[in-house]
């Protein structure tokens, strides 16, 4: 059974560029492999070892401009190839830049679909740039198939996947007949990180980036054309609680954390 | 305009309702709110129109269905939890309407005509703005809009469930394994400021409150033994990106701040003024964490009612 | 006079005579098969010694072999190992010309070599020679008794080898004297002053002649094939060690890490460089492992073995020799022979070879073996994966964001007024802050402090508004494809800039820059600040300096210190402000104690026994210092951590700015 993985040239978060503003300067920051998606190399890997078959890397270039995203994208690539994958296919078209997750969903079931037929695709939770988690289903239903979200583990069985899902509070486990997409969590395995003499090594596995005419596709239309759309810095703020007295205190802090989104009341 | 909030729990409902009474007060466009409650029964939640309900299903069973009522109710936002299960729902809706999806929305703002979404990206380092338009799939944080449940009561009505291919086939307890800092969502960092090992059951009181771990500076582990290695932060130990750490008489080793660098939000409780976790930390408690530590555990406890 | 003065060859033993053809030519053929031996193993796989630099081989091997330089580092073991080589080396003397004479000379042209005066200095030479060889041998069962370092080997080997050489000595002595009761009682007089006061006991046995022979075969034999036996015991550091490693002796400074020249083809063709197996070490790398005479010196001062790591050079040394023995060439190393741990608990501090005074480079073999291990990604711990990682993707070690350094550059323009480097203007120095000091919070205030004071000292410096790593970290953890894409990348960066000196406050940056780097085509001058902070202040160019009241030390940095040979800027600096008030710790200069952070270990840590860092901050504490001054970012940062309020961790550049920003204390 040959698996689909899908990897994410992502905005590399480590290496947020801002002006004095703290608008986000997208052609400063580069990209790298999403966090999850080497989980779903790694997996896509084990599977294959189980079971046989090729691991084939799909990409879709979705921050622009492509000329000069193009090498990053493949050293993107050349990672998932170094940690196991056996060939990977790539659209790098300025017609989609900066993508969104519609069209990207639409590119990429387009190049899984002209590159052959796959028992299983696996990509990671969410990206780490964008982290919206929705284009594993979104894809699923581009190619017809069914989905499962958040696997911690996975285990194919005569022509069902049995996976289990780790949500908040149990885990719940789903089956569903193959063909199915399937997102992995961080927790699935622990992926080994690739060192340079490996993703060279790498170079010598098939690697090819096609145009969307390439892969028969037209222009497609944005849900969230990129002028709509505002990313800037969050540093810390630096902010000493006071008050009367340590109640005062404590409850301005509890306030602020829920402000903030992390703490749950 | 019709809006559908999704969920398994009534506090979902009210979740997506505070919500959507910020968007409308934000946008001055007056939304009807719509409730569905999948598994769990339908409480009163005053402030919708409807609530309809269904058994608990499969993510794919439940998309089905709010897919069917989408359909029928010409809804123009469709508003789950952020949680696992919602994000999938929702990601599902979407997909069969090829509807835009703003995941866990933590904020809404305005700039000149248009009206913002906003949610944080790059692991909490930077926060995109989305445009506001519709239609639209929201998910929204717990508690993060507050709802004022006034107004008639709803309607209740039973829905019929469409199911899918994906089979449920069990459902396990969560067995708390061995310590993953790495994976912690919050995080209690405790450091040299505690004088005992004995001390530190108030940080493992607060982490639980906040449904977090305990990790801790190099001392502590290496030194004391006090906790063991898989609860060191450091760059020669874990590193954390979880959304809060709250450092704890940590005065901020360098390896140590560097490890913890990519949460999203910390705070740092020190007796020193001057001890370099402040210049990292959003929020500071300059107090001697004997007496902070209690009122704070206190406090935090009186908030969340337990 | 009834004898004339010569030896009387193969006294009372005459009809045993055929003993010593018999044992010569055994032992020599055991002898020669064991060079054989030795000589094919260090040269498996066809490499062949190289006999370049002739003039330093035989300086080397002068200072090193025939002086012993190295071995003289400790008093009483070199004053013992001298008595030991200069006894034995007039005896082997002495007994080359005695046999050369009954064997050669005198059977073939009846011609003796030794005869009256020369007879007579000779007999006395080599008395005194045996004394103090039998003075040597007790002193080392002395120190093997009463005060062994802590991991000196003490086992049956090495007792019994000391004591086969005590009875050859002896058993000599009861020749002698038996001799001089035979014929030259009446000459001899004081030239055989052993001889001559033991001759009393020995004239009133009976059957002397029986007792002679007896000792004589005995003697001869344990004296023959104690040399046939040389290639295969730790006497062979005479050959191997003495002789060839210090003749081969790497040609280039111990600092300076080798390239792997081929290292593109080799990745090309889909292999691992480094070292993975025995056959992947140089024919000089097999060479050190024989060269090993067990003295323990490397291990007994290794921050590794001594905070309880499982890292022993000596061990390590040892176990690729008997891997030699076995033949074991084509087996991979690590984890079947060798502990990953142990390959990964170096921090390349040098203190073994700094130590070894067989010329041995540990730290070369272990690093040859990282290079291997990183390259199959397998047995290396994941940080240090991280690490490599990081390099690949940030550029720094930490995986610190790049424009974190843009904007404390920023910084230290606006607040020490220093320029950002542009191309086409010429300074005279450039700081290469690195990578510690640009990103670690604790690190940057060194480059605050120095450039303040710099700037101020009318200077024309400059930083560079973007760098890389210098590519030491990845060379120290195996990383070699890595150093040297960072060095190329570097070195392209630097050509966009005209400066006189790159100057560092990084001794490691240091190292690599001036050692490694001309491998790659680039030729610095380089400067560490210690050296330029000592320039300025005997120059008179730094002013405002007030001064502490209250103790300090020092502790040297390996890549400073030991490596680089810097040991008394950074002390002149610190004297400016505190005068008197520096205090050495036990462990300091050539001795001085890692602080855990080399070799990588800032950034990963084998977490067995004792912290180093910890180790090294309770010694400085225990001086009673108030302040602990470093001259290395990774210094600071591995002490700091450790020393909380106990003593103050900083920088000789912070401890100028300091002295200058406020009045003395």
């Amino acid at each position: 059974m040959d698996i689909a993985v899908l990897v994410k040239a992502s905005l590399d978060v480590n290496m947020i560029k801002a002006d004095s503003e703290g608008r986000i300067l997208l052609d400063s920051i580069p990209l790298a492999i999403s966090e999850y998606d080497r989980n779903a190399v790694a997996e896509a890997v084990r599977i294959k070892g189980e079971l046989g078959g090729r691991v084939v890397a799909f990409s879709v270039l979705t921050w622009g401009p492509a000329d000069k995203r193009a090498k990053e994208i493949e050293n993107v690539m050349r990672e998932a190839l170094a940690l196991g994958a056996d060939e990977a296919h790539v659209v790098v078209d300025d017609a989609i830049l900066p993508s969104d997750v519609s069209v990207t969903a639409e590119t990429l079931s387009n190049l899984i679909k002209k590159t052959g037929d796959f028992g299983l695709i696996l990509a990671g939770e969410g990206s780490m740039d964008m982290m919206s988690a929705q284009l594993p289903v979104r894809i699923a239903y581009k190619l017809g198939y069914p989905v499962a979200t958040f696997a911690r583990k996975i285990d194919v069985i005569n022509g069902a996947v049995k996976v289990t899902r780790d949500l908040e509070d149990v885990l719940q486990v789903v089956e569903l007949p193959l063909p199915a997409v399937v997102s992995v969590t961080g927790e699935i395995n622990q992926p080994r990180l690739p060192t340079l003499l490996q993703i060279r090594k790498s170079f010598a596995k098939p690697y090819k980036a096609y145009t969307i005419s390439e892969i028969g596709m037209d222009t497609p239309e944005k849900l969230f054309p990129f002028d709509d759309i505002k990313l800037v810095t969050v540093s810390r703020k630096n902010m000493i609680i006071e008050g009367e007295n340590l109640e005062e205190i404590a409850e301005k802090l509890i306030d602020k954390l829920i402000e903030e989104g992390v703490v749950r009341v | 305009m019709k809006a559908l909030v999704i969920g398994n729990k009534t506090s979902h409902l009210v979740d997506g309702l505070g919500f959507i009474q910020a968007l409308s007060s934000e946008t001055g466009v007056s939304i009807e709110a719509y409730g569905l409650l999948y598994g769990g029964g339908a409480e009163e939640t005053k402030g919708f129109t409807k609530i309809f309900s269904m058994p608990e299903a499969s993510p794919e069973a439940v998309a089905n269905t709010v897919s069917k009522l989408i359909e029928k109710m010409t809804l123009e936002m469709v508003i789950a939890p952020a949680e696992k299960n919602g994000t999938e729902i929702l990601s599902r809706v979407a997909s069969v309407y090829d509807m835009p999806m703003i995941t866990e929305v933590s904020g809404i703002s305005k700039a000149g005509e248009n009206t913002y979404l906003e949610r944080a990206i790059m692991g909490g380092r930077a926060t995109a703005l989305y445009r506001f338009k519709t239609p639209m799939a929201v998910t929204v944080p717990a508690k993060k809009f507050k709802a004022s449940e006034s107004g008639a009561t709803p309607e209740f009505e039973e829905l019929q469930v469409i199911d899918g291919v994906t089979k449920v086939v069990e459902v396990l307890p969560k067995e708390k394994g061995a310590v993953d800092l790495e994976a912690a969502d919050v995080i209690v960092g405790v450091g040299r400021g505690f004088k005992a090992k004995d001390d530190l059951a108030m940080a493992f009181e607060l982490a639980e409150l906040l449904d977090g771990e305990v990790g801790c500076s190099r001392p502590v582990a290496a030194d004391f033994k006090w906790l063991g290695e898989d609860r060191w932060i450091g760059i020669s130990g874990k590193k954390i990106r979880g959304k809060l750490y709250i450092a704890v008489g940590i005065s901020g080793a360098p390896q140590h701040i560097m490890a913890a660098s990519d949460t999203k939000v910390i705070v740092a409780v020190n007796k020193d003024k001057n001890a370099p976790i402040f210049t990292f930390s959003d929020y500071g408690v300059v107090a001697d964490l004997y007496q902070f530590l209690p009122v704070f555990i206190k406090k935090l406890k009186e908030k969340k009612g337990v | 006079m009834s004898h004339n003065i010569y030896i009387e060859h193969f006294l009372y033993v005459e009809e045993i005579e055929l003993l010593v053809y018999i044992s010569l030519i055994l032992g020599t053929v055991i002898f020669l098969y064991g060079i054989w031996r030795a000589y094919n193993r260090w040269t498996y796989g066809g490499e062949r010694p190289s006999i370049d630099n002739l003039g330093l081989r035989i300086n080397n091997f002068i200072k090193y072999g025939l002086l012993q330089k190295k071995v003289l580092y400790r008093p009483y073991e070199g004053v013992m190992h001298l008595l030991i080589y200069i006894g034995f080396i007039i005896l082997l003397i002495g007994t080359v010309l005695r046999a050369l004479e009954a064997d050669l000379t005198l059977k073939l042209f009846g011609i003796r070599l030794l005869t009256d005066g020369p007879y007579l200095l000779f007999k006395l030479a080599l008395n005194i020679a045996g004394i103090l060889a039998i003075i040597g041998i007790l002193m080392a069962f002395a120190r093997r008794i009463f005060f062994k370092s802590r991991y000196l080997p003490n086992d049956v080997e090495d007792n019994l080898i000391l004591f086969i050489l005590l009875v050859i000595l002896s058993t000599g002595y009861v020749l002698d004297t038996i001799s001089t009761a035979a014929y030259r009682m009446d000459w001899i007089n004081g030239w055989d002053p052993v001889g001559i006061t033991l001759v009393k006991y020995f004239s009133s046995l009976p059957d002397i002649q029986f007792i002679y022979k007896t000792i004589w075969a005995i003697h001869l034999l344990l004296a023959v094939f104690m040399v046939a036996y040389l290639p295969y015991t730790k006497l062979f550091h005479i050959i191997a060690g003495g002789v060839l490693n210090t003749f081969f002796a790497r040609t280039y400074a111990p600092q300076e890490f080798q390239p792997i020249p081929d290292i593109d083809e080799v990745v090309e063709k889909g292999g691992t460089p480094g070292a993975g197996k025995l056959m992947d070490f140089s024919w000089k790398q097999r060479l050190d492992y024989d060269a090993c005479i067990k003295c323990a010196r490397c291990t007994d001062n290794c921050p590794a073995a001594l905070s309880g790591k499982p890292l022993s050079p000596m061990d390590l040394m040892l176990s690729l020799r008997r891997l030699m023995d076995r033949g074991i060439f084509d087996d991979e190393l690590v984890p079947k022979y060798i502990e990953d741990d142990v390959i990964w608990s170096c921090v390349t501090c040098g203190a073994c070879v700094y130590q070894c005074p067989m010329l041995i480079h540990h730290v070369e073999s272990i690093v040859d073996i990282r290079r291997y291990l990183l390259g199959k990604g397998e047995e290396v711990p994941e940080e240090v994966l991280q690490v490599s990682y990081n390099l690949m993707r940030y550029g720094n070690p930490m995986g610190s964001n790049p424009a974190d350094r843009e904007q404390f550059i920023q910084e230290l323009v606006d607040e020490t007024g220093v320029e950002i480097a542009e191309g086409g203007k010429k300074y005279d120095y450039i700081y290469w802050m690195g990578c510690q000091t640009s990103y670690d919070p604790a690190d940057k205030t060194i480059a605050k402090s120095l450039l303040k004071l710099l700037v101020s000292s009318g200077l024309k410096v400059a930083v560079l508004p973007e760098e890389n790593c210098c590519g030491e970290p990845a060379r120290r953890i195996g990383d070699e494809l890595m150093f040297k894409e960072l060095v190329n990348m570097n070195k392209e960066l630097l050509g966009r800039y005209s400066f006189d000196k790159l100057l560092v406050n990084c001794p490691h940056g240091y190292n690599v820059f001036k050692y490694e780097y001309p491998y790659f085509g680039v030729e610095l001058d380089v400067v560490h600040h210690s050296q330029l902070l000592a320039e300025l202040i005997s120059k008179g160019q730094l002013t405002g300096l007030n001064s502490f009241d209250e103790n300090v030390t020092y502790h040297d940095p390996c890549y400073l210190g030991r490596w680089n040979n810097v040991y008394e800027e950074p002390r002149e600096v610190i004297k400016k402000v505190v005068g008197d008030k520096l205090i050495e710790m036990n462990r300091s200069r050539e001795q001085s104690f890692c602080c855990g952070g080399g070799g990588g270990h800032l950034f990963f840590e084998i977490k067995r026994g004792e912290r180093i860092s910890r180790m090294r901050t309770d010694e400085a504490i225990s001086t009673g210092a108030k302040r602990l001054c470093v001259a290395c970012p990774f210094c600071k940062i591995m002490l700091k951590s450790e020393a909380g309020d106990d003593i103050e961790v900083i920088d000789i550049a912070e401890l100028l700015d300091r002295s200058r920003s406020q009045d003395a204390e």
